[in-house]
């Protein structure tokens, strides 16, 4: 078997007597979309916590590209290829779109204090490059016409998919999105599949919590289910659907 | 044996007052969330009144009821000036306002009652007890007791009153006390009403123990938050607990081990506090995410 | 077209503007500008480079700091104390105090940081106040309460600073230099990860921003920048006591901050101006003076959060869209947002 891009192994988290999320073990591929799906408060963002390092894990591991990162602090899981958008929007709101993307390109760039002090030619050069990328990550989404619009001003919609041109800036090899299609239109919706799409075309693995079922059974390539913080299924959409602990834990709830 | 216990009845006046102020910060914290840096100068404000009122011959029974009514109202249009319009505001502007209404209030304080620093008698004469060696201002007993009174009737007023219960809730948490129709709002106000009365009151039975100045406030106003941070922010005994546990550290380090470094030990604790107990008391803000 | 060549001009505007300022603020002593009024803008100016590190922190990385007079203490005393008690020339002691503050900026930055809002900012004044009891009480070395007489003119090797003139255009330099710097930093990679952790810190250190180093190197520098403002403030005054660098003065540097706008780095300058001349302007009113600073603080915070720097920007927006009748807000309008975006 080939080796997972990412690869979580048992891993648990307990808030106080809340067993958020109960020995989850998750494998997500190289180059394809995974679903992470469940009911509300099934510890799908919790999950996504550990991964990026906002939350420390009680057990278990977490491996990415083969390399440990059990217990990384955030930027430096953000440095080994993983970057995220957040279902409650953590957007810099006092900053224009293109600067907030720009902020995504800290990973690869370099300027320190003495260039950056002197407004060198490195830094020109370097400014220049972020400054292009941005645009072509806002372009992306769909967002180049919004770049110098404060982030704070722009619709729900424009704001979720700025989250995701900023965690592209990063050149991210794995990027997980946290319910990026909740409150945008049907129109919307449909426009965010496509992105996605050519997101993971482009050689960016994809990892997406999701609550649109029809959503997650169009746009994945595999889907992992949660319930209570347990994992009780992980395979195809179409196995899933089928999947009768699934349809009585998820689907039977009546959520779209 | 003698000198420890006047150290320890020294650090438990001075830790009463820290106490005082230490409540009426916790109170306006945990209801509003606002770190009032003008706590100090409800203090001053106290005194001062409670001089002028002595100064126009008025007996204590009826010049301390002024001075906590006019105290009163100067809580209330706190909040309604600097407060309310500032209300979505950061925290960082929050506490700037109060940082500019304690400035206000001293230029009023300095404009009415000058530069000098002014002292009363005590209230029940100047005589000391005195129990064996140990030598006890009458004051003392004044101080305390007012100490006593005020957790007694803040704990009556905030666990057997409708009022008190409805702004412990809207403290605990304010989205639920509004939907079950608690007025946020009112306990605000009350809060800063209630604080300024408490802070007032502890300055008035202070002053015949020290001096009072205009600009006196800032520093005890510190301490106060020394003394909510020692004894837990967000509980509303926590003042009380952590000044007097303030007071007879101060004590004890100024008896013990040199007077001129009171303050400064004062806050090397807190500095130590905020770096050991960062979690407790940030509640792992950062992790929430 | 003609859109964009305006939106240039007004680009070049704000960053050429504040260099317009400087140059007719240079050329005023040749004019005839009287003594007094060049000590208070030399004042001004040593002042400002405080100011300026607390609009790093305050403005730009959104920590709320309460003891920059601590570090100005430091950098005054050291100065103090080398040149009057060792007779160390004036820049051996200044580069000393430097080193000393930055010293002490991280430990005290690394101790402090973790701390967030009002934790940060109530341990920040207790580094301030405990600065303040040490000068008094160790009384050998501070002279106590009543301070250190006779610190001596600036001097850069045989040339000694003393006249008035002199001092003014060398601190001057200092703030423009001071200015030059930070308005790069704040453009680039560094700044732009300030700016972020002040609008969200998980969000910032998810995109690889070592947040805890960051704040440590915007906090580090804000200490040195003040530092430098303490040494010059001892040369300047030829003497320094604790209540000149104590607590109150931390409150009074960072209502200057506040006042002018923080983040926007020449707001705060705008504070610092006022709140010196301000005194000197209304002397007969000497009585009210704590109430008017009080007022004037009370009303530009709560009414605009932008400070000075914030109500300068919204005129200047609304009269020229009176005049061209064109909404062009670079950033989207609204006078909170433009005043917290920082100069380009």
């Amino acid at each position: 078997m080939k080796q997972a891009l990412l690869s979580i192994n048992d891993v648990s988290k307990k808030f106080g007597g809340l067993q958020a999320v109960d020995e989850v073990s998750l494998q997500v591929q190289k180059g394809q979309i995974k679903a992470l799906v469940g009911p509300n408060g099934a510890g799908k963002t919790t999950l996504f916590n550990l991964i990026t390092g906002a939350h420390l894990s009680d057990q278990g591991t977490i491996a990415f590209s083969g390399k440990d990162i059990t217990g990384s602090p955030p930027h430096k899981v953000n440095e080994y290829g993983m970057a995220r958008t957040f279902q409650i929007l953590r957007l810099f709101n006092k900053l224009t779109a293109l600067e907030n993307v720009k902020v995504g390109c800290h990973r690869w760039t370099k300027v320190g204090l003495v260039h950056g002090c002197l407004r060198t030619s490195v830094v020109r050069r370097e400014e220049k490059i972020i400054t292009e990328k941005s645009m072509e990550c806002l372009e992306r989404v769909g967002l180049a016409d919004s770049a110098h619009k404060l982030a704070g001003n722009l619709p729900l919609g424009k704001r979720k998919l700025l989250e995701v041109a900023r965690a592209l800036a990063s050149d991210p090899e794995l990027l997980l999105l946290d319910e990026p299609a909740a409150g945008l239109n049907d129109k919307e919706t449909d426009e965010l599949l496509h992105r996605i799409w050519a997101i993971r075309d482009s050689g960016v693995t994809v990892l997406i919590i999701e609550h649109n079922m029809n959503l997650v059974m169009r746009l994945s390539d595999e889907v992992a289910v949660l319930n209570y913080g347990r994992k009780i299924a992980d395979g195809k959409p179409a196995e899933i659907q089928n999947n009768p602990e699934v349809i009585s834990a998820y689907l039977g709830t009546g959520v779209s | 044996m003698d000198i420890f216990w006047q150290i320890i009845i020294s650090g438990i006046t001075s830790g009463s007052i820290y106490a005082l102020v230490g409540l009426g910060l916790g109170l306006i914290y945990n209801v509003s969330k606002v770190i009032n840096l003008a706590q100090g100068e409800f203090l001053t404000f106290g005194a001062l009144l409670l001089v002028s009122m002595i100064s126009f011959k008025l007996p204590l029974i009826i010049a301390i009821p002024i001075v906590l009514v006019i105290a009163a109202l100067l809580g209330l249009a706190f909040e309604r000036l600097a407060i309310r319009p500032a209300w979505q505001s950061s925290t960082t502007v929050l506490l700037i306002t109060t940082l500019a209404v304690s400035i206000i209030l001293k230029g009023i304080a300095m404009l009415i009652w000058g530069k000098d620093p002014l002292s009363l008698p005590s209230f029940s004469g100047e005589v000391p007890l005195k129990l064996g060696e140990v030598v006890i201002a009458t004051q003392t007993f004044w101080v305390i007791g007012v100490l006593l009174i005020v957790a007694g009737l803040s704990w009556f007023f905030f666990n057997r009153t409708l009022a008190g219960k409805a702004i412990l809730a809207v403290a605990e948490n304010r989205d639920a006390s509004a939907l079950v129709g608690i007025n946020n709002r009112l306990a605000v106000q009350v809060s800063f009403a209630l604080s300024a009365l408490v802070g007032a009151l502890a300055g008035a039975v202070v002053t015949p123990i020290t001096f009072v100045s205009y600009d006196g406030g800032t520093m005890i106003g510190l301490k106060g938050f020394i003394a909510l941070t020692l004894g837990g922010m967000e509980s509303i005994w926590g003042g009380i607990v952590g000044g007097l546990i303030l007071g007879l550290i101060e004590a004890l380090g100024a008896g013990y081990i040199s007077a001129q470094f009171k303050d400064l030990l004062a806050f090397i604790l807190l500095i130590m506090l905020l770096y050991l107990r960062p979690a407790g008391i940030l509640g792992g803000a950062l992790k929430k995410g | 077209m003609i859109v964009q060549l305006w939106a240039k001009f007004r680009n070049s505007l704000a960053s050429w503007g504040i260099w317009l300022v400087f140059g007719l603020i240079l050329v005023l002593p040749l004019v005839g500008l009287s003594e007094h009024y060049i000590s208070l803008l030399t004042l001004s100016a040593v002042l400002a480079l405080a100011v300026l590190g607390i609009d790093l922190l305050m403005g730009y990385t959104g920590l709320l700091s309460l003891g920059q007079a601590g570090f100005m203490a430091i950098g005054a005393y050291t100065s103090a104390i080398l040149t009057v008690r060792y007779g160390v020339g004036a820049i051996p002691a200044l580069i000393a105090a430097q080193a000393i503050t930055l010293v002490t900026a991280v430990f005290i930055g690394k101790a402090v940081l973790r701390l967030k809002g009002y934790h940060l900012a109530i341990a920040t004044l207790a580094f301030s106040v405990i600065m303040e009891q040490l000068l008094v009480n160790l009384r050998n070395l501070t002279g106590g309460p009543s301070g250190l007489a006779g610190v001596p003119s600036l001097s850069v090797g045989q040339i000694s600073v003393t006249g008035g003139q002199s001092l003014f255009y060398l601190c001057m330099f200092a703030v423009m230099v001071a200015i030059f710097l930070l308005k790069n930093l704040t453009n680039c990679r560094v700044g732009r990860a300030w700016q972020a952790i002040a609008g969200d810190e998980l969000a910032a250190a998810t995109l690889s921003i070592n947040t805890d180093n960051f704040k440590l190197l915007a906090f580090v520098i804000s200490a040195c920048l003040a530092a430098f403002s303490g040494s010059l403030y001892a040369h300047y005054m030829h003497f320094i006591a604790p209540e000149m660098v104590g607590m109150q003065a931390s409150l009074n540097l960072v209502v200057m901050t506040a006042l002018g706008g923080a983040g926007t780095l020449w707001g705060p300058l705008l504070g610092v101006v006022l709140l010196t001349f301000l005194p000197d302007f209304i002397a007969y009113l000497q009585n009210f003076q704590l109430i008017i600073n009080g007022l004037v603080l009370l009303i530009s915070i709560v009414f605009f959060p932008g400070g000075l720097a914030g109500l300068l920007t919204y005129l200047y927006n609304m009269i020229v869209e009176r005049l061209f009748g064109r909404k062009e807000y670079l950033n989207g309008g609204g006078t909170k947002n433009e005043a917290s975006s920082p100069v380009n």
